[in-house]
């Protein structure tokens, strides 16, 4: 059975390099515009009456607290500085998906969606996640990527990068919890689907009354976490498979735990991982 | 190679040396690598990869205060910040997901933060940022009149146990209500 070969985005060419960075940025501009959406519908956190007020956060360091750049720190970070760069990240996304990332304007974007979730990491002490984190890394190499020669080791050396942080990303995910008792018996689950922040109701409810089920479903989690980096050396047909269920996992993380960022930020890596696989074969 | 090259391989190296050092037990790195690749400014930047694991977040955290009168007569308990129940559009739409995870991320600072200066004084603990952003979130809360001054508390609550994380100072307001 003859494998995907093109895609309408980057003209006649199959599966490139050019053609996987420009669905998964895609992917991950269509996350990353979501979550800025939301963080401007629930503003109030950012304002100097939240959890994440800048009045607060500027205390941790010097140079925002007191001095020269103190000012200019209470303009980018302010409640309305703040919010003006939620809105230009959110714009650079929404750029990005009306152009189905065009390659003229790739870097630009990607650029200014990196420098605000840079900011972002500067601004806010709590509150990020393994989504951002991803995000981080993906739009970094490919702001990197672009920057340096077509065909020079150090563009292949982002591909890699983000291949390795991904594969190391499962890996570690995936052997902590195998290490762990709790993840092993199955309670991890059922603990985690009782909590109000990532839980769901009547699926704790359903694997409170069955137990094996949940313990099934760690062990599946834990399996496919750690098997993960075997997508580079597998046939395509169970890397394949990996990513697929890659998807799945995801998908099901923000059906009950409402991890929605997750979906859109791990599998967007996937078609550069899936470019690099086939490269390398 | 030229500059530019070297340097982007430089970074990509550091950034991916620094995640697996990140992955390390702290026991077992030097104090030095310790102190800058897990607690530096720019720590932030290391991705942590284990999420849940090996201990899964099984705890809902709550935030509660209560005012104080002049006569030094304590209020209620009430609780702020309390999330919304989940919608059917939670797996598409989450705007509560930040809120959610900056109560949880503060709270584990909080508790952190005190058990590492149980033997300080208690102004110590009272400087800290975890402490400070619940404080000012507090103050800025709708009063019960009169309110002279204000106490807030942290609760860690499973399905089986309650626990009391922190239970603050008693704070004069800045305007009695």
């Amino acid at each position: 059975m003859p494998w995907p070969t093109a895609l309408p985005l980057a003209g006649a060419d199959a599966w490139s390099v050019a053609s996987a960075m420009q669905l998964s940025v895609l992917i991950a501009s269509a996350g990353f515009a979501v979550s800025t959406l939301e963080d401007l519908t629930a503003y109030a956190q950012f304002r100097d009456d939240g959890l994440l007020s800048w009045r607060v956060a500027q205390l941790r360091g010097r140079w925002s607290a007191g001095g020269p750049l103190a000012a200019a720190g209470d303009r980018l970070f302010g409640a309305d500085g703040y919010r003006r760069l939620l809105l230009t990240g959110f714009a650079a996304a929404a750029l990005l998906l009306v152009t189905l990332a065009s390659p003229a304007l790739l870097l630009p974007l990607a650029a200014v969606i990196l420098t605000i979730l840079l900011l972002g990491g500067v601004r806010n002490v709590y509150g990020a996640d393994g989504a951002d984190q991803m995000n981080l890394v993906l739009f970094a190499t490919v702001v990197l990527y672009l920057v340096v020669p077509d065909g020079s080791f150090a563009r292949t050396a982002c591909l890699w990068f983000l291949a390795w942080q991904v594969g190391f990303g499962y890996f570690v995910a995936g052997a902590a919890k195998l290490a762990s008792p709790v993840w092993r018996s199955g309670e991890a689950v059922i603990g985690v689907l009782s909590t109000h922040c990532y839980g769901h109701d009547r699926m704790y409810q359903w694997l409170r009354r069955h137990p094996r089920v949940a313990q099934a479903g760690c062990w599946a989690v834990m399996l496919f976490e750690v098997a993960f980096p075997l997508v580079f050396v597998l046939p395509p047909p169970f890397a394949a498979g990996l990513l697929v269920a890659g998807v799945a996992f995801h998908a099901g993380c923000a059906v009950f735990m409402g991890l929605n960022n997750f979906l859109f930020a791990f599998v967007a890596t996937y078609p550069l991982l899936w470019a690099l696989v086939r490269r390398a074969g | 190679m030229p500059l530019l090259e070297f340097a982007v391989v430089a970074v990509l190296a550091v950034w991916a040396l620094a995640t697996v050092i990140h992955h390390v037990p702290p026991t077992r790195l030097p104090g030095a690598v310790d102190r800058v690749v897990n607690r530096g400014a720019w720590s932030w930047l290391v991705p942590t990869w284990n999420f849940f694991a090996p201990r899964p977040g099984v705890y809902n955290y709550h935030f509660l205060y209560r005012d104080v009168s002049a006569e030094g007569r304590a209020g209620r308990w009430r609780e702020i910040g309390r999330s919304a129940p989940h919608a059917w559009y939670r797996p598409l739409w989450n705007p509560h997901k930040t809120h959610n995870k900056v109560s949880v991320d503060l709270a584990m600072d909080l508790a952190q933060c005190a058990a590492a200066m149980r033997e300080s004084p208690a102004s110590s603990l009272q400087l800290t940022i975890p402490y400070l952003s619940l404080l000012a979130y507090v103050t800025r809360q709708p009063r019960e009149a009169p309110a002279h001054a204000t106490q807030f508390m942290v609760l860690q609550r499973s399905r089986s146990e309650d626990n009391m994380v922190l239970l603050s100072g008693v704070h004069r307001l800045d305007h009695a209500a």
